[in-house]
């Protein structure tokens, strides 16, 4: 199943590899600039050419998007495919290679697994990669949905 | 040096709201008074000054710098009559913006501003949505520095709390780091240093 649908589902409709509608963005210094100051994260590795030419804090000259904002687009995947009020729980993000301005970002997830523990705590857990125009790996990040059971009188 | 002239010119000209204008937009300038990774203070809880007050301009500057397009995230008449608070939905992640705007120079959670550093994870947990209106404080605590093939990691745990004392978030922040004061000068003057 591809869920792309703005409507939750319940818990019950996931199954494990569950694809996600892909997200796909382009790194401008402009989206980085925009992220920076909404996040108020201005370190000039994200934020000043001049400097990143400079100190090339991973080896290259330029400015690198926030491995936040890569964190917030891998969430953002959630609430396309399951609507903006979707409750997101926890999000893990580990960072794997630095993205310099120019590049393409992919990020593509799927059910990883459902957690029916009742009590109105289940939760599904969306595992979420994305790559690069390379296709190389840029963050791995696991994301807990908190989601509903399908109601009884709805089986 | 700081951030160069027109640099620092174009952050101004981008700067939206009114915590973007007041914010200490640069990092490089206040180098000194970020803690570095061998001199932060280790396991010791701290409650960071001032709080965070959620306004609707800073939820929507986040909202759309990820080019998000639901009315609910992005359109306030729209959230006014379809979202669950009538306002429009915060962004998970907007944690961010709080930490940052919290983590002064001087404080515990100071050296999330350092140039140099790089992220290598991270892990946020949302025990509530964050709401406009919401006036939300930090506690910070360094939970541990370490060297992993030659590189200094240094984490903390950080719980977010609201006008009531709930807690609405949690995360375990880790960042890459200068091992010390010097490494973090050569990236502070990175622009002082004219080789070509």
């Amino acid at each position: 199943m591809i869920l792309g649908s703005p409507r939750a589902p319940f818990l019950d409709d996931l199954k494990t590899g569950d694809e996600l509608s892909e997200l796909v963005y382009d790194v401008t210094q402009e989206c980085v600039d925009a992220y920076g100051m909404a996040s108020l994260d201005l370190n000039p590795v994200h934020m000043d050419p001049q400097w990143a030419a400079r100190a090339q804090v991973f080896g290259f000259p330029e400015t690198v998007a926030h491995g936040m904002m890569s964190m917030s687009y891998a969430a953002s995947l959630v609430l396309r495919a399951f609507g903006a009020s979707a409750r997101i729980t926890a999000v893990e993000s580990t960072f794997t290679k630095p993205v310099p301005v120019g590049s393409t970002v992919t990020v593509r997830g799927e059910v990883r697994d459902t957690h029916p523990i009742g009590d109105g705590k289940d939760f599904a857990v969306i595992r979420a990669i994305a790559t690069d125009q390379h296709g190389d790996t840029i963050s791995v990040n696991e994301i807990h949905l908190q989601l509903p059971r399908r109601p009884a009188d709805q089986q | 040096m700081a951030v160069s002239a027109s640099n620092a010119e174009r952050l101004t000209a981008l700067a939206r709201t009114t915590k973007q204008r007041e914010y200490a937009r640069d990092f490089v300038a206040t180098w000194r008074d970020h803690v570095t990774w061998d001199r932060a203070p280790m396991r010791e809880a701290v409650r960071l000054p001032g709080e965070f007050i959620v306004e609707e301009e800073d939820v929507l500057a986040y909202n759309l710098a990820l080019g998000e397009t639901d009315p609910l995230l992005v359109d306030p008449e729209y959230a006014r009559v379809h979202a669950p608070g009538g306002t429009v939905v915060v962004h998970p992640l907007f944690t961010t913006s709080i930490g940052f705007w919290l983590a002064a120079p001087g404080t515990p959670l100071s050296w999330t501003r350092t140039p140099g550093a790089r992220n290598p994870f991270q892990r946020v947990v949302i025990r509530e949505p964050i709401k406009i209106g919401d006036r939300l404080s930090l506690t910070v605590e360094n939970t541990d520095r370490y060297i992993r093939r030659g590189k200094h990691y240094l984490s903390a745990h950080v719980v977010m709390s609201d006008q009531r004392g709930a807690v609405k978030a949690e995360s375990w922040a880790t960042l890459i780091l200068p091992a010390n004061h010097d490494e973090a000068r050569a990236f502070a003057t990175a622009l002082n240093d004219t080789r070509p």
